[in-house]
C-alpha cells in the first residue's frame, strides 16, 4: 500500500477508471444489443463498448503489469479499429455492424482510439512512452473539451459525430484522458496497490455510480415517454372535446331544425350557418338533406366544397350510413384520398331530414389543439398519412418522422366515430442531448465523491497503517529499553555509564560486586577514585578517546574494596545521542579468574603440542567424528599436516597390516564411550607402517555426555623392534646367533610331534668341544668367542637345512637330526661334524685345533619326553669325553645313573643361581687372643628336595660348567652387604675372607666388577680379603702379580689358601704382594700324629714370619691341635674346634659373646 | 379516573351526541332538494339510456325531480370523482357500475367502490360484441381467426378502463388473441364507438342492447353473440358465446351510490325509491326487452356485498388479463 498521498490519490483513479471502462464496456454489450435511439441512448454502440471493454482490460493489464494481457487487448483493438475504418470507408458509413447489425463507431474515433490502442501496446516502462501517454490523454481531453461545445452549442444534435451517444462518448473521452494523463504523469514503478479497503470502495463507488447514471438515464428516458404519453392524453381530451363541441353545435342546429318544424328560415339556419363559416375555418359546408339525400339547402365556403359535398352523398356508403337510424350526430370520412375530409351528419328529429357538415379534420384539430407541447411534437395521423403536426409556434415542424422515432403513440376515437392515430416525437427545437446532462452528472459527481471516498479510506488505511506501524515502534522500543535494561542488569559483567567528566551515571549490580562499594557509593564517582593511581593517566587516555568517538578495549588491574586484586577487561564505548557524545557506556569483565585459566589452559595447550606424543581430538557429536585437533608430534610421527586431517576420521591411519580384531575393539569402547588402550598397526602418510600405542579416551561435558574423544598414540616401533631382538636373544645365542636351549627344546618338541605321526626317528647329537677351556683363559675370551663362532658356522655348514644346531653355553651344541631312516645317517653325520671341527682353526696368525665329543641319543618308541633325549646325549657326549674325546658315543641306558645324577645336579645348581638359594655362612678366624680378626665367607646351598649340598660336591661342577662365575660374584657382593650390615648395627668393621675361583681371578673385568661391587656396597676395601689358591698364581704368574698388586693398591687383602699343597715355587711368595697364607687343613689334622707334617707346618710358619706374611692354620678342630700351633707362632686360627661357620645372625650372637668376654680386635693387622 | 365514571361519561356523550343528530337531521327532511344523478359517460350509452329511464319513476317515489348530469372523460373518473367529493346528504348520487373497480385496477383512480355508500344494484346489462353490416364477422368465434388472417390489425373500439376494455381482454385471454396483435382504439363513450362502427372507423366494439338495439334491428349492426349464460329474448337468434365455444360471460351491473358518510336512513329513502321504479312493471318490462337488462335489485349492504365478491373477481381477472391503463 503506498505511503503518499499523491500516489494514492493517483492509483485510486486509474482503478476506478478502469473499473469503469470495464463498467462501461459490459453495460454497453449489454444494452447496446437493443436499438435505442441514440438521441435517449445512456450506452455506447456495441462496437464502441467492444473497444471500452478491451480498453479497461489494457488499462488494468498494463497497470498491473500483465504484458501479455495488455499486448493481447491493444493488438485485437487495434484490428477492430483498422477494419472499423477499412469498413466505414468501404460501406460509406457506420451502418452494418459485423457484431450487432447496430451502428459502428465513425472513422475519426477510430482513428484518435488507434493512437490510444498504440500507447497501450508500447506501455509506460520508459519517460518517453509516459510521455506518448501523457500527450494523447492531454488529447483527448481537448477532444472531449469540443464535444462538450458541440453538444452544449447544440451542433452535435445537427451533424453528430459519433454513432454513439456523444453524452457517452464525453463520459468515455474524459475517463480515458483523465487515465492517460494520469499514467503519464506517475512515476511509480509498481502494480496497482491501494489497499484493500480503497479497492472496495473504489469498485463499488464505480458500480453505484454507474448504476445509478444508468438508472437516472432510463428513468429520464421513461420520463420522457411518459410525459409524451401524458401528452397524448391531454391531445386526445382536447381533441374529443373540439369535436365533441362541434358535435354539439351541429346537433344545436339539427335541434333548431327539428323545433322549426324544417323550415329552415325559420330555424335561422343560413344565419347560423354564416356565423358558423366565419367562427369555424375548419368547417367547409352545411347541407340539409332530404330523405333522399339530396341537398335542399346548403352554405358553402367554396365552390368547390360543393362539389366535393354532392359527390360522397352520391356515394352508396355515405348513403347507407346516412340512413342507419341512429340520433346521435355522427361522423365519417368518405374519401379515402382526402382524409382529412370529414362529414358530420345530424339527424333532425322526427324529420327525414338530415343536416350535413363538411369539416377538414386537420385545420379543426389544428385550430382547437392549442397547448404546451414542450419539447415535443404531436403527429396526427389518419393511419399511416400525417394529417398535420402540431409543434410549438416559431419553430419548423420537423416533416422527417417516422413511426419509429415516436416516443410514444395513441390511437384515440373521436365523438361521432372518426379514429386518428397521435404520435408524439422529440421536437427538434429542444436539445435533448442536454438531458442527459444530468444523469451523467450525478453519475461523475458519485465518481468523483467515491473517488474522494476511496481516497479518504485510503488515507485512513494509510493513518492505520501508520499508526500501527507507530503502535509497533512504540512497544519496539519499550521492549527494546527493557531489553537493554534487562542486559544492564542481568549482564554477568560489570556495565555502567559515565557522563562527560567520567563521573558514574549508572552502574549495575555487578559493579558493587567486584569493586565492593555500594551502587550508592559508586554513582556520581570519578572513575579514578576506583583504580590504582598508576592505571589513571591510562584509563583517562581511553576515556578521552571513547569521548572521541572510539572503541576501546584494555585490560584493568583493580584493587576492590577488601583489597582483592581483580584483573578486568573493560570495553569502553561512546554514548552516542543525536551525533553528540554525551559519555561512555563501560564492561567490565572480571577476568581474573579467567585469565588464569587461560594461562592453565595454554599451558596445557602448549603441553598437549609439545607432547612427543602424538595428540588428537576428534569430535564426538559430528557424523564421522572428525578430527578437530592434531599436536606436531601427530604429524611429525605421521608425515600427515594439520590440513589433511583436520576433519577427517581416523581411520586414514588404518591400513592392510592394522589388526581388524583391535579395530572392532576400538570401535566398540567408542560406542560404548570407554578408555581404550590398544597396540596397533598404523601408516605413515608415505605408506610406511608403525606400531602405534594408542590410548583413546572419552572427555565428557558437565552432563557427562560425550563431546570429544580424545587419542594419544606412541610410536613404539622401537620398542617392538627391541622387543622382536630381545625375543629373539632369549631364543638365540648372542654370540653364535644360533638358536639357544629354549628355542631347540621347542623345535626339538614341534619335530616329535610330528615325528608321531610317520615312521621316521629323529636324534640328538650333544657336541662338546674338547679342551676348550685353556683357550679361553690362555688366549683370551675373544679368541674363544671367535673359536666358538667358527665352530657353530662350520656345524650350520654341515647340517641339513632340515637339522637344528643350537648352543646350550660355554663350548655345547646340541644339533637335532630329524628324519632318520637309518642310524648310519646318524653316524655319517658326527663322523662329518668330527672331521669339520678338526680343521684348524686360524686365529690371529696362529693355527688352532680343536676336536670334539659328539653324544648322540636316537628317538625311540618309548621316549616320551623329547627333552630327554638332550640329557641322554649330554650322557653320551661325557662317555665320549672319558673314552677319549674326538669321538661320538651312542647313548645306551648303562650309564644313565652317574651322569644323569651330574646332568641333574649341574641343572639344579642353574635353578639355584637363577633363584639365588644361596646362604653364606660366616667361620671365624681368631688371633692368639682368641679375639676375632676375621670371618671366612663360605658358600652353602639348601636343595629344596635334597637338602644340603657340600661346596666340595657342587663348585667343581660349577668350575667345570662355568657356573662358578654368577656364584663367586653373588657371593663376592652378598658378603660385603652382611658386613656392611654388620657395621650398621653397631658390631664394627669385621674384615671377612672370600674365596676367589681362578676363573673369576682371571676375567678380565674383575678389578673392575670388584670396584664397582665394592661402591654398589660402600664396603671399605680393608674389610675385604681375597684368598687364592697356589694353582691360580701358577697360571699366567705376571697378570697374577699385576692383579695383586692393583689389589693392594685398592687396600684389599689377599691370602694363599690352602698354602702347601701345590706345587709352586716358594720364590715366588716373596715377589708376590700378599698378606697372610693359609695352611693347608691337610698339614693341621695330621699335625699332633705326624712328625713331618709338624715340621712342615713349623717350616711354613717360619718361613712367613721371615718374609712377613701373617700365617692362618685352617681346620683347627682340637684343643691339642690348637695349642701346637700356639707354639709354633701360628698367628691366625680356624676351624670347628674354635668356632663353626654359622649365618649372619648366629654371627652377631658370636661376636656379641666374644664382646662380653673379650674386645674385638677392629683393626686386622696388616 | 375510576372506570365505572369513565363509562358513565362515555354513555352519557355518545347518548348527547344521537340526541343532536336526531335533533339535527329531523329538523332537516329528506330530500329537501332536487336530486343529483351523475352518469360518468357520455349522453346516449347504455348507462345513461337505462338510468335515466329509471329516475323518471324512482323521483315520483321521492316526490322530487332528479337530475340526470353526464361527466364523461378519464375512465368515468370524472363523474366519479364529482360525486366522491359532493356532501353526504343523499342530494347526489352517482349512476355507475364496474367501471370504479376497473379504472381503480387500471390505475386510473385511487378509489374502488369503496370510497362510496352503495344504495342499490338495479340492473345488469349484457354485453354484445358487435360490428357494423358487412363485416367479415358473423359470430365472435369468427375473430380470432380474421385477426390471424389480416395484415393490418382488426380495430377494437374501447373506452379506457372500462367495462368494455376489461371485457375485450378477457375476450381475447379466453380465444387466445395476443393483444400485440390488434389494435384498440379509445373512445370517450359507448355511442362514438356506435358511430365508429357505422363509419366502419372500427371493426368491433362491446355494445349492448339499450345502446344498439335499433341499430342491430334495423341491421345496420351485427350482433356477433352474447355474453350471457343464455340468449337475450330482443335478440333470440343471437347465440351465446358458450354456445360458440368461448367461455365468456359479461354483463354491466348499473347501480346507484352516494357519497360516503351519506346518513343511511336517507339510503335506506333512496334505495326504496329506486326499489319502486324497478316495481313498477312497465319500466321493468322495458328495462328487459328494449334494452336486453335484467333486473337486479339489491340494496344497501347486499349490494355492498356483491360489489365486493365482484371486486375480487375483478383482482383475479385482472391479474390474468394484464388489464391496465
Amino acid at each position: 500500500m503506498p505511503i503518499n498521498s499523491r500516489v494514492l490519490a493517483l492509483e485510486t483513479l486509474l482503478l476506478m477508471v478502469a473499473a469503469a471502462l470495464l463498467f462501461m464496456g459490459v453495460a454497453g454489450l449489454a444494452l447496446g444489443m437493443g436499438a435505442q435511439e441514440s438521441l435517449f441512448a445512456v450506452a455506447l454502440v456495441p462496437d464502441a463498448a467492444l473497444i471500452t471493454l478491451l480498453l479497461g482490460i489494457g488499462l488494468l493489464a498494463a497497470l498491473q503489469y500483465w504484458r501479455r494481457l495488455r499486448q493481447l487487448s491493444a493488438g485485437v483493438l487495434l484490428a477492430i479499429l483498422v477494419y472499423s475504418v477499412v469498413h466505414n470507408q468501404w460501406a460509406g458509413g457506420q451502418a452494418g455492424s459485423w457484431l450487432t447489425g447496430h451502428l459502428r463507431i465513425t472513422s475519426g474515433a477510430s482513428v484518435v482510439l488507434m493512437v490510444v490502442a498504440l500507447c497501450m501496446y508500447m506501455g509506460f516502462s520508459t519517460s518517453r512512452r509516459r510521455g506518448c501517454w501523457l500527450a494523447t490523454g492531454i488529447v483527448l481531453w481537448l477532444f472531449t473539451g469540443v464535444v462538450i461545445y458541440r453538444l452544449w452549442s447544440g451542433i452535435e444534435v445537427e451533424n453528430p459525430l459519433f454513432s454513439s451517444s456523444p453524452v457517452a462518448v464525453v463520459v468515455f473521452a474524459m475517463l480515458l484522458a483523465s487515465a492517460l494523463v494520469t499514467v503519464g504523469v506517475r512515476q511509480q514503478s509498481t502494480s496497482l496497490n491501494p489497499g484493500r479497503w480503497t479497492m472496495i470502495v473504489a469498485l463499488t463507488g464505480v458500480a453505484i455510480s454507474s448504476v445509478v447514471w444508468l438508472l437516472l438515464s432510463m428513468q429520464q428516458h421513461v420520463a420522457a415517454y411518459q410525459q409524451a404519453s401524458y401528452l397524448l392524453d391531454n391531445v386526445q381530451l382536447n381533441a374529443e372535446q373540439a369535436m365533441r363541441t362541434h358535435l354539439n353545435q351541429m346537433q344545436r342546429m339539427a335541434e333548431r331544425l327539428e323545433t322549426a318544424g324544417g323550415d329552415v328560415e325559420g330555424a335561422l339556419l343560413a344565419t347560423d350557418s354564416q356565423h358558423y363559416l366565419r367562427d369555424m375555418t375548419s368547417l367547409k359546408a352545411i347541407a340539409l338533406l332530404n330523405e333522399d339525400n339530396h341537398i335542399v339547402w346548403s352554405t358553402i365556403r367554396t365552390p368547390d366544397e360543393q362539389y366535393w359535398l354532392r359527390q360522397q352523398t352520391l356515394k352508396q356508403s355515405v348513403v347507407d350510413w346516412l340512413g342507419f337510424p341512429l340520433s346521435q350526430p355522427r361522423l365519417i370520412i368518405p374519401d379515402e384520398n382526402q382524409p382529412e375530409r370529414m362529414l358530420l351528419a345530424a339527424p333532425i328529429l322526427n324529420s327525414p331530414q338530415t343536416l350535413l357538415a363538411s369539416f377538414d379534420l386537420a385545420s379543426l384539430l389544428n385550430d382547437e389543439l392549442r397547448m404546451a407541447l414542450g419539447p415535443y411534437q404531436i403527429s396526427v395521423n389518419r393511419e399511416e398519412q400525417s394529417l398535420f403536426i402540431l409543434h410549438p409556434s416559431g419553430f419548423n415542424a420537423d416533416q422527417l418522422l417516422t413511426p419509429e422515432q415516436a416516443l410514444a403513440s395513441r390511437r384515440i376515437g373521436l365523438p361521432g366515430g372518426v379514429s386518428l392515430i397521435l404520435y408524439a416525437y422529440p421536437g427538434a427545437h429542444y436539445n435533448w442531448y442536454l438531458m442527459s446532462f444530468m444523469p451523467v452528472s450525478v453519475a461523475m459527481g458519485g465518481l468523483l465523491l467515491s473517488w474522494l471516498l476511496a481516497f479518504c479510506f485510503g488515507q485512513v488505511g494509510m493513518g492505520m497503517a501508520r499508526t500501527r506501524e507507530l503502535t509497533a515502534a512504540q512497544h519496539l522500543l519499550a521492549e527494546s529499553k527493557q531489553r537493554y535494561r534487562s542486559l544492564f542488569t542481568h549482564h554477568p559483567d560489570a556495565v555502567f555509564s559515565l557522563d562527560q567528566e567520567g563521573r558514574f551515571v549508572s552502574a549495575n549490580e555487578r559493579c558493587a560486586v567486584i569493586t565492593g562499594y555500594s551502587n550508592s557509593e559508586i554513582l556520581d564517582q570519578h572513575f579514578a577514585h576506583f583504580i590504582n593511581a598508576d592505571d589513571i593517566a591510562r584509563v583517562g587516555h581511553y576515556f578521552l578517546l571513547a569521548m572521541q568517538g572510539q572503541i576501546n578495549r584494555f585490560e584493568l588491574p583493580l584493587i576492590d574494596r577488601d583489597g582483592q586484586h581483580h584483573l578486568l577487561d573493560v570495553i569502553a564505548l561512546p554514548i552516542s545521542i543525536n551525533d553528540n557524545i554525551v559519555g561512555i557506556y563501560g564492561i567490565a569483565q572480571d577476568v581474573t579468574s579467567s585469565r588464569e585459566q587461560q594461562v592453565r589452559l595454554r599451558t596445557l595447550e602448549r603441553s598437549v603440542e609439545a607432547s612427543v606424543n602424538g595428540v588428537l581430538i576428534a569430535d564426538a557429536n559430528l557424523a564421522d567424528m572428525p578430527i578437530v585437533y592434531a599436536n606436531k608430534a601427530f604429524t611429525h610421527m605421521t608425515g600427515y599436516t594439520q590440513e589433511d586431517v583436520i576433519g577427517k576420521n581416523c581411520r586414514f591411519l588404518q591400513g592392510p597390516e592394522t589388526d581388524p580384531a583391535i579395530i572392532a575393539q576400538m570401535r566398540q569402547h567408542i560406542d560404548e564411550q570407554r578408555d581404550i588402550h590398544v597396540t596397533l598397526c598404523n601408516y605413515r602418510k608415505d605408506g610406511t607402517p608403525f606400531w602405534n600405542d594408542l590410548y583413546i579416551s572419552p572427555v565428557r561435558d558437565q552432563d557427562g555426555n560425550t563431546t570429544h574423544f580424545v587419542g594419544v598414540q606412541h610410536d613404539i616401533s622401537k620398542h617392538k623392534a627391541y622387543e622382536a631382538q630381545l625375543t629373539y636373544q632369549a631364543r638365540h645365542d648372542a654370540l653364535t646367533q644360533l638358536p639357544n636351549r629354549a628355542l631347540f627344546e621347542d623345535t626339538l618338541l614341534a619335530r616329535f610331534n610330528l615325528l608321531q605321526q610317520g615312521k621316521h626317528r629323529l636324534a640328538v647329537l650333544f657336541v662338546d668341544l674338547d679342551d676348550f677351556k685353556p683357550i679361553n683363559d690362555n688366549l683370551g675370551h675373544a679368541i674363544g668367542d671367535r673359536v666358538l663362532t667358527e665352530v657353530a658356522k662350520r656345524l650350520q655348514a654341515t647340517l641339513a637345512p632340515s637339522d637344528t644346531v643350537a648352543r646350550l653355553g660355554g663350548d655345547e651344541f646340541v644339533i637335532l637330526h630329524a628324519d632318520i631312516v637309518d642310524e648310519a645317517q646318524v653316524v655319517e653325520l658326527a663322523e662329518c661334524i668330527l672331521s669339520v671341527l678338526a680343521r684348524p682353526y686360524c686365529m690371529e696368525g696362529e693355527e688352532l685345533y680343536l676336536t670334539a665329543s659328539i653324544g648322540i641319543a636316537l628317538s625311540q618308541q618309548e621316549t616320551l619326553e623329547p627333552k630327554t633325549l638332550i640329557q641322554q646325549a649330554d650322557m653320551a657326549m661325557y662317555k665320549a669325553k672319558q673314552q677319549g674325546r674326538n669321538a661320538y658315543e651312542w647313548f645306551t641306558h648303562a650309564f644313565t645313573d652317574t651322569v644323569s645324577e651330574r646332568m641333574v645336579l649341574r641343572n639344579d645348581l642353574q635353578e639355584a643361581i637363577e633363584a639365588q638359594a644361596f646362604e653364606l655362612y660366616y667361620q671365624p678366624l681368631l688371633n692368639r687372643h682368641g679375639q676375632l680378626v676375621s670371618v671366612e665367607a663360605l658358600l652353602r646351598w639348601q636343595h629344596p628336595s635334597k637338602g644340603f649340598i657340600s661346596p666340595a660336591r657342587f663348585i667343581p661342577l660349577a668350575e667345570t660348567t662355568g657356573q662358578i662365575m654368577p656364584i663367586s660374584e653373588w657371593v663376592l657382593t652378598r658378603a660385603c652387604r652382611d658386613m656392611q650390615a654388620l657395621k650398621k648395627a653397631g658390631f664394627g668393621s669385621v674384615r671377612v675372607a672370600v674365596n676367589l675361583s681362578p676363573l673369576q681371578f682371571h676375567r678380565t673385568n674383575f678389578l673392575s666388577t670388584l670396584r664397582q661391587t665394592l661402591q654398589d656396597t660402600a664396603l671399605s676395601p680393608a674389610q675385604l680379603s681375597l684368598e687364592l689358591t697356589e694353582g691360580i698364581l701358577m697360571n699366567n704368574t705376571e697378570a697374577a702379580i699385576e692383579t695383586l698388586q692393583a689389589l693392594r693398591s685398592m687396600q684389599v687383602g689377599v691370602s694363599i689358601d690352602d698354602f702347601g699343597t701345590g706345587f709352586s715355587s716358594l720364590s715366588y711368595l716373596k715377589d708376590l704382594p700378599i698378606s697372610t697364607v693359609k695352611i693347608d687343613r691337610s698339614f693341621i689334622q695330621e699335625l699332633t700324629h705326624s712328625s713331618d707334617d709338624a715340621a712342615i707346618v713349623q717350616g711354613i710358619i717360619s718361613m712367613a714370619h721371615h718374609l712377613g706374611l701373617q700365617v692362618v692354620a685352617e681346620g683347627v678342630e682340637t684343643e691339642e691341635q690348637h695349642l701346637r700351633l700356639m707354639a709354633y707362632q701360628c698367628d691366625i686360627f680356624q676351624g670347628f674346634g674354635l668356632a663353626k661357620p654359622m649365618p649372619l645372625d648366629a654371627l652377631k650372637v658370636f661376636i656379641r659373646s666374644l664382646a662380653s668376654g673379650a674386645v674385638i680386635h677392629q683393626e686386622a693387622s696388616q | 379516573m375510576n372506570k365505572p365514571l369513565r363509562k358513565a361519561l362515555c354513555w352519557c356523550l355518545g347518548v348527547g351526541l344521537c340526541a343532536w343528530c336526531f335533533a339535527t337531521l329531523a329538523d332537516k327532511p329528506f330530500p329537501s332538494k332536487e336530486i343529483t344523478l351523475v352518469v360518468p359517460f357520455g349522453a346516449g350509452g347504455s348507462t345513461d339510456i337505462i338510468l335515466r329511464d329509471i329516475v323518471l319513476v324512482a323521483q315520483n317515489y321521492l316526490d322530487t325531480p332528479i337530475t340526470v348530469v353526464n361527466i364523461a372523460g378519464s375512465g368515468a373518473t370524472r363523474g366519479s370523482q364529482v360525486v366522491k367529493d359532493a356532501e353526504a346528504d343523499g342530494h347526489t348520487l352517482l349512476g355507475s357500475h364496474q367501471t370504479i373497480d376497473l379504472s381503480y385496477l387500471a390505475g386510473l383512480a385511487a378509489y374502488s367502490h369503496h370510497a362510496f355508500a352503495p344504495v342499490a344494484l338495479l340492473t345488469q346489462t349484457v354485453n354484445i360484441p358487435a360490428t357494423y353490416a358487412g363485416h367479415k364477422a358473423h359470430l365472435a368465434s369468427d375473430i380470432p381467426s380474421l385477426v390471424a388472417a389480416q395484415d393490418e390489425p382488426l380495430r377494437f373500439g374501447i373506452i379506457t378502463s372500462s367495462t368494455d376494455h376489461f371485457f375485450w381482454l378477457h375476450f381475447f385471454h379466453q380465444t387466445g388473441i395476443a393483444v400485440e396483435n390488434i389494435a384498440f382504439i379509445h373512445y370517450p363513450d359507448t355511442s362514438s364507438q356506435v358511430a365508429a362502427l357505422l363509419a366502419g372507423e372500427i371493426d368491433f366494439a362491446m355494445l349492448n342492447q339499450p345502446s344498439a338495439d335499433a341499430l342491430f334491428a334495423a341491421n345496420a349492426l351485427t350482433p356477433l353473440g352474447v355474453a350471457s349464460e343464455t340468449r337475450l329474448a330482443g335478440l333470440p337468434t343471437v347465440p351465446t358465446l358458450y354456445e360458440q365455444g368461448i367461455d365468456l360471460v359479461n354483463s354491466t351491473d348499473r347501480g346507484v351510490f352516494a357519497p360516503l358518510g351519506t346518513p343511511p336512513e336517507r339510503l335506506v329513502t333512496l334505495a326504496n325509491a329506486f326499489k319502486y321504479a324497478l316495481e313498477q312493471p312497465t319500466l321493468a318490462r322495458t328495462i328487459e326487452h328494449n334494452y336486453g337488462t335484467l333486473v337486479n335489485y339489491r340494496p344497501l349492504n347486499e349490494y355492498a356485498e356483491y360489489l365486493n365478491d365482484q371486486l375480487t373477481l375483478l383482482q383475479s381477472l385482472s391479474e390474468n388479463i394484464a388489464f391496465e391503463r
